[in-house]
């Protein structure tokens, strides 16, 4: 043997081990370089080399001295420490008989330097991940934010829309349902009524985008205390809900005002419309049919501002127990009564200092009451 | 004298790095939770052996070191395979954003192998956050567990091994 022969069957006699065993698993020889399996001599590798169990059906399909599988990185410990090996499978011929015989060689050191390198990689786009879903989630709460602002910014607009060209128009369109009324003259008066559409149509459009708002921009919305007529706002109300609401059914509206309600207010009348608006969307579904009466009337109070109280009486008024039960907690739920949920209706109210009162007549019959907060106008 | 019939089946775990593959299997083999975080460099393999009705399973669990493209993966990992489970991290879109994709290409590698996708790491993200996830992951993922806190890990390995009985 050549000294270069020799260095180098010593470099690889220190590395590798060669197993020979049979079809089923059992050691027919083996060095123990690497792995000590004296003790396995003539007995099954399948627990010691779980991967020989695994590939069994495998080495059928190999030919002598032809093609190997060959298996890279495998992890094994080996008296606790963590050890690096590549396996080579071949099948030889042993005393006439086929065997497998697998060649393992130790990489550790190798490999070692290529687990560090990998795990940080790791890490640093793991990191790098977070770090990217982080500032998504930044940027997400910057454009949140953005949007309420330009809700805030579209509510406010509507409000200034409102005083300076809806009420007015309002007056107009109230002025002209009279002025139809007292026409004789059937051209003038299907003139006047065409007029009315176009008008209604106007108020309609600009005013159902804020009626039928999302709460988010419902809860954007700044109260701003003014002085209006009350009649014009709950005329205003019922148009809505009987053009709007209640167009496939019969069902009516009707504000029925006792003596002592002042006609002009000061309050948020924006506020005042919507919140009816939304209680009247509620409850829309239950009444279905038949003439629903709301009382208004002025509440005698003794605290700074006066209320104004809207009740709605119904003998038929299915409303969960529940609601009644956790009414004064109603502000932090949603949509647990499944008959009429009038968290949004209280939510609003509680906006603006106001109260929902859900009162059991009698059995099965309840009476809804809103009250709202204003200030007597000059 | 009834014996029970002996079956060995391999199992591969794969899926992008970091997702959990060691964890789930250390946490079904050993009930055990790793803390701290190994990369897996090439493939580790354990045994398990359980019995299912009549039939005593000896389940070679190949654990294959995370690539974000299975295409990596030697080939000669994936000989003899008789069951998949592609393991996916809850808390990062991009191991689960091309699932399609990758569940399509081990089907193409292993025809007609069961595969069973898994969610991992639900014990990192609010319920809330957990449903909105799984509805915008497509195909829906098969499970969804926690190697951490062991849920639904058995479940992983019992449903596959039906399939392999």
């Amino acid at each position: 043997m050549s000294e270069l022969t020799k260095y180098k069957t010593n470099y690889l006699a220190k590395r590798s081990q060669f197993v020979i065993f049979d079809f089923d698993g059992l050691l027919l020889n083996s060095c123990n370089t690497l792995i000590d399996l004296s003790q396995y001599k003539s007995n099954s590798l399948f627990e010691k080399f779980p991967i020989i169990e695994s590939l069994c059906a495998q080495f059928n399909d190999l030919e002598v001295n032809g093609e190997t599988i060959s298996i890279p990185r495998i992890e094994m410990k080996i008296d606790e420490e963590d050890r690096y090996f590549d396996y080579i499978f071949s099948k030889i011929e042993v005393e006439n008989s086929h065997s497998i015989l697998l060649i393992i060689n130790d990489y550790t050191a190798q490999y070692e330097y290529l687990i560090k390198v990998q795990q940080e990689r790791n890490e640093a786009i793991v990191d790098n991940e977070y770090l990217l879903i982080e500032q998504e989630l930044n940027q997400l709460d910057k454009n949140i934010n953005s949007l309420k602002i330009e809700n805030l910014f579209k509510t406010s607009a509507f409000l200034n829309i409102n005083d300076i060209i809806i009420d007015p128009i309002i007056a107009v369109a109230k002025k002209l349902n009279v002025l139809v009324k007292e026409q004789t003259s059937p051209t003038l008066q299907s003139k006047i009524n065409s007029i009315c559409e176009n008008i209604n149509s106007i108020v309609n459009n600009v005013n159902m985008n804020s009626i039928f708002s999302s709460d988010e921009k419902l809860r954007s919305h700044v109260i701003s205390q003014r002085a209006f007529n009350l009649n014009d706002a709950l005329w205003f109300v019922s148009k809505l809900f009987h053009e709007k609401l209640s167009s496939n059914n019969n069902c009516k509206i009707q504000f029925k005002l006792s003596e002592e309600t002042p006609k002009q207010i000061i309050s948020d009348k924006y506020h005042l419309i919507i919140t009816l608006c939304n209680l009247l969307i509620e409850v829309h579904a239950v009444f279905i049919k038949d003439e629903v009466e709301i009382d208004v009337l002025l509440i005698d109070s003794e605290a700074v501002n006066e209320v104004v109280r809207f009740g709605i009486k119904r003998t038929d008024l299915a409303i969960n127990n529940q609601l009644i039960n956790e009414l004064s907690d109603l502000s932090n739920k949603a949509g647990y009564v499944k008959q009429v949920d009038l968290s949004r209706v209280n939510e609003l109210l509680k906006k603006i200092d106001g109260n929902l009162i859900c009162n059991l007549q009698e059995e099965g019959k309840y009476l809804i009451e809103i009250e709202f907060p204003y200030e007597l106008a000059a | 004298m009834s014996s029970k019939k002996s079956i060995s089946k391999k199992i591969i775990l794969v899926g992008s790095f970091c997702v959990g593959k060691t964890s789930l299997i250390s946490s079904y083999v050993y009930k055990k939770f790793p803390i701290i975080y190994q990369t897996t460099l090439g493939v580790r393999i354990e045994r398990k052996v359980v019995e299912i009705a009549d039939v005593t399973l000896k389940m070679i669990i190949w654990d294959i070191g995370g690539e974000q493209n299975q295409s990596r993966i030697p080939e000669s990992y994936y000989l003899g395979c008789d069951g998949i489970i592609y393991v996916f991290d809850l808390t990062r879109p991009t191991s689960f954003q091309n699932l399609e994709g990758e569940l399509a290409f081990l089907q193409n590698k292993n025809p007609g192998v069961p595969i069973i996708s898994v969610g991992n790491k639900k014990d990192l993200i609010s319920e809330e956050l957990l449903k909105e996830t799984v509805a915008s992951i497509s195909p829906t993922p098969d499970i969804i567990t926690s190697a951490k806190t062991g849920e639904k890990v058995d479940d992983i390995f019992n449903a596959l091994a039906l399939k392999l009985i």
